[in-house]
């Protein structure tokens, strides 16, 4: 991190310890600040439902590969068809992208991630991930990293292409913008004047309170601010040919970045990975989505944005070593990350879990602490403070190969 | 004596979807709210036109045509709640036609709710757990003696029953062969029970002495046996949480409500009943405590404008706006309240609103001549429309402000075209 940011993360730190989340949201400055070429930007994708890391990273050679097959039996898929990946590990058929990738250097894979407590629900599994504490708390990590700038309260610091915000990326002041593919944006035309008067009262709506509760208090303050950012937004591609899904929500999320409306951090997600069925064929296709996802978002990203953006994967869970009568896999404990973009530092960064000493309840161990991942990720890539971001200390992966903007 | 108009929109708003000038005026007759109450739980009334027939299939034409016909529904109806609780299980129940691939088995589902809803939380429950449309999503259908599998045996405890930290990973283990065997006929239609395939030893589940657990037992106990009081909360807060305002298990409010749907033998209707009944239903904290959900906003403002969904809303609208029917993006369900607060959803709300006042202008036009009425006037046939019976101050004034500024523009013309969208982006009407 260069000592602008540095310096610039810590007075806004201050400023926002000093007057914390007092300021009605109504009178929050407006307005987003371009980033300086030396900030790093982060793409966080979400694989909802539990990604099966024994399908994403396979065994295929040595011991793992005689406890894997004797796991998962005929559905074992074939050594000889993995696209590369380490020596004894090779990928999902699926991933043959990802895998050219990973032989360029280009993909961190973190295998055996994982939070000292299983948490084997769907719900609490993925708040824990996306807020990095056990317990619950409202606000995800990312967004707590980005209540610490100057310009908080900004939505479009943090956009979800999606309907909804996940937690990853809502803060106790930030807000992001959600962004579904193919809206637009009204109100954004300065020649309609009869608009023009309607979406400043709109806008006035948040002039004082409605008298009708806080969260009518809340829509007027998000319409205003909506209003705001819709200028900044427009010419912005809100859709794209890829085809709808994950594809498709990653090149909107390239466009973002390319626009420099001050965005830092997009999230995206992806369903459907809670493979208790059919997981071979299940994944073979999700996995193919994502790989053909990842190409297509590089190829959408403009060319002086690629040293200052990174792709991190994450999952709630892992899933179990053991097969079930369906030809799938029950929720499990550690699972795999990815760091992916030319600044990483490429390879497999952990060990990958035993799949011979589990659990009582049979599930992979962890071998990391995710916070491991999140920490270098905060302080080598976005410019912030792990310690006071993750409540705590842990020691840094070295994911990171060289910092934003320039060329490892 | 007769229930203040305040207190009658209330209970329309929560009830069902939206407050028109009728339903304001005849439920303010009432002599009280008990007598208010029995008539929006006047179940009787409930329309009998069948849902429409579809494709054993992924079809969005189908889909959509399901999906325009319950919301037409939803707009039209006199008995709000049942569409309310249908809506409430489908979101408790979830499931996705893009898993199943089958959006017939989804609308059968769908009318099990509609017949069920409002009846006994067992039979409701038990229905559900063989209902094809759920062995599919869970993947219990696959779940056989040799290799269980805890997809819908967890889910059956955390989200359908008794929520998280009342089980633990042991019963979810014996649940998942407990429930072994539960399978489809070979068309995918419909539910047969395969001994061969069912794990029939000893399982030890909730700490009890051991017995050969089979599926439906397990409901029993949960709800009616050893779990029944945990369970009964866990319901009663989750529909108390959709009625009046947002609540956990442990609330003080929710100990007293669940008691009684356990005297009611677990009839949801009577659980539905003592929440409206409830004093916290009628407090000052139950008021505008909820921030309406995209289906209910758009259902709301569709009504407000006498515009059938058919013209008013894509079936892109809706998957914008985050809450498509039959489509869940997973098993957690949509979220609520803080879930439709964001910049995005103001931006897919007005979106949506600049498009359907051209069908409001040039088909009901409800504001027809307002370009010539006083701003005072344009303000109040606003509000009364939308049935915000108490805008704030502010809100009045800046509507006021609006038709004035649009008067002094020469832009007067364009008030009947413009109100629909300011009126159903004022605060008061995106909370309920």
């Amino acid at each position: 991190m260069t000592s602008l940011s540095r310096r610039r993360f810590l007075q806004a730190a201050v400023a926002a310890s000093a007057v914390g989340a007092t300021i009605p949201r109504w009178m929050m400055p407006a307005g987003a600040l371009p980033l300086a070429s030396d900030e790093g930007m982060l793409l966080v994708v979400n694989l909802g439902g539990g990604l099966d890391s024994l399908s994403l990273l396979v065994p295929s050679d040595g011991a793992r590969r005689s406890a894997y097959e004797a796991a998962r039996g005929s559905e074992a898929l074939a050594a000889g068809s993995l696209p590369p990946a380490t020596v004894d590990h090779g990928f999902n058929p699926s991933l043959t992208h990802l895998s050219n990738r990973f032989s360029a250097g280009g993909v961190a894979l973190v295998d055996g991630i994982g939070l000292p407590e299983s948490l084997r629900s769907h719900s609490l599994s993925t708040a824990a991930v996306q807020s990095a504490s056990l317990t619950p708390i409202p606000t995800g990590w990312l967004g707590r990293h980005l209540d610490g700038y100057s310009d908080r309260g900004d939505e479009l610091m943090s956009v979800a292409v999606s309907s909804t915000v996940p937690l990853h990326v809502r803060g106790d002041v930030n807000q992001a913008a959600a962004m579904p593919p193919g809206t637009g944006m009204w109100g954004t035309d300065p020649n309609n004047r009869v608009d023009q008067t309607t979406a400043d009262a709109v806008r006035a709506f948040s002039n004082s309170p409605a008298d009708h509760g806080p969260w009518a208090d809340l829509i007027a303050a998000t319409g205003e601010r909506a209003l705001d950012k819709a200028s900044l937004s427009v010419g912005l591609p809100t859709s794209s040919t890829a085809p709808r899904g994950i594809r498709q929500d990653m090149e909107i999320a390239a466009h973002v970045f390319n626009a420099d409306i001050g965005t830092r951090v997009v999230a995206v997600g992806a369903g459907g990975y809670d493979t208790h069925g059919s997981q071979n064929t299940k994944t073979a296709h999700l996995l193919g989505e994502l790989d053909q996802a990842i190409e297509g978002f590089f190829a959408t990203l403009a060319s002086d944005r690629h040293n200052r953006v990174m792709v991190l994967v994450v999952s709630e869970f892992g899933r179990k070593p053991g097969l079930t009568s369906s030809l799938g896999s029950d929720h499990g404990y550690a699972g795999i990350s990815m760091l992916i973009g030319p600044n990483v530092a490429g390879g497999l960064h952990s060990e990958s879990p035993s799949l011979t000493n589990l659990d009582a309840q049979d599930c992979m161990i962890p071998t990391i602490d995710l916070r491991s991942l999140y920490a270098p990720v905060l302080d080598g890539w976005l410019g912030g403070d792990s310690n006071a971001v993750l409540g705590g200390t842990y020691s840094p992966l070295g994911v990171i190969a060289a910092s934003p903007g320039t060329n490892k | 004596m007769s229930i203040s108009s305040s207190d009658a929109a209330h209970l329309l708003r929560r009830s069902g979807y939206g407050v028109t000038t009728a339903e304001l005026d005849a439920l303010t007759q009432a002599a009280d709210r008990q007598t208010a109450v029995d008539r929006v739980l006047a179940l009787q009334n409930t329309p009998t036109d069948p849902v429409p027939t579809v494709d054993d299939s992924i079809n969005f034409v189908d889909w959509w045509r399901t999906t325009t016909w319950w919301m037409e529904r939803m707009r039209t109806t006199p008995v709000g709640i049942v569409e309310k609780m249908t809506l409430f299980w489908h979101d408790h129940f979830v499931s996705s036609m893009i898993k199943v691939m089958s959006i017939e088995l989804g609308v059968k589902q769908h009318k099990l709710f509609r017949d069920l809803g409002m009846g006994d939380f067992e039979a409701l429950t038990q229905a559900v757990a063989v209902d094809p449309n759920m062995l599919i999503y869970l993947d219990n259908w696959l779940n056989m003696s040799w290799g269980p599998q805890e997809n819908f045996a967890r889910e059956l405890m955390e989200l359908f029953t008794l929520g998280v930290g009342n089980y633990d990973e042991n019963d979810v283990a014996a649940m998942a062969r407990a429930w072994t065997g539960h399978g489809l006929t070979g068309d995918f239609h419909n539910y047969q029970y395969y001994d061969w395939a069912h794990d029939g030893g000893q399982k030890s589940l909730f700490g009890l002495p051991a017995r050969a657990w089979n599926g439906p037992e397990t409901i029993t106990e949960i709800v009616r046996g050893s779990k029944a009081e945990v369970s009964s909360k866990f319901i009663t807060a989750k529909v108390f949480s959709i009625l009046a305002y947002p609540v956990e298990p442990d609330d003080p409010a929710v100990a007293p409500i669940a008691a009684q749907f356990r005297a009611a033998g677990l009839d949801i209707t009577a659980l539905v009943r003592a929440i409206l009944l409830s004093d916290e239903f009628w407090s000052p904290r139950a008021r505008f405590a909820l921030v309406r959900s995209p289906l209910e906003w758009v259902v709301a403002t569709l009504k407000a404008l006498d515009v059938p969904v058919s013209d008013g809303i894509l079936d892109t609208d809706v998957v914008a706006m985050g809450q498509a029917p039959f489509l869940h993006p997973h098993v957690g369900g949509w979220g609520a309240n803080e879930a439709w607060v964001s910049t995005g959803a103001s931006w897919t709300r007005s979106d949506w609103l600049s498009r359907v006042r051209w069908v409001s202008y040039y088909s009901s036009n409800p504001f027809a001549g307002l370009e010539s009425a006083t701003p005072a006037e344009v303000a109040d046939e606003g509000f009364r429309r939308f049935g915000i019976i108490e805008p704030s101050s502010n809100t009045y004034s800046v509507v006021e402000n609006w038709a004035a500024q649009l008067r002094s523009d020469g832009d007067a013309a364009y008030i009947p075209f413009n109100l629909p969208m300011i009126m159903a982006l004022t605060p008061e009407f995106q909370v309920s």
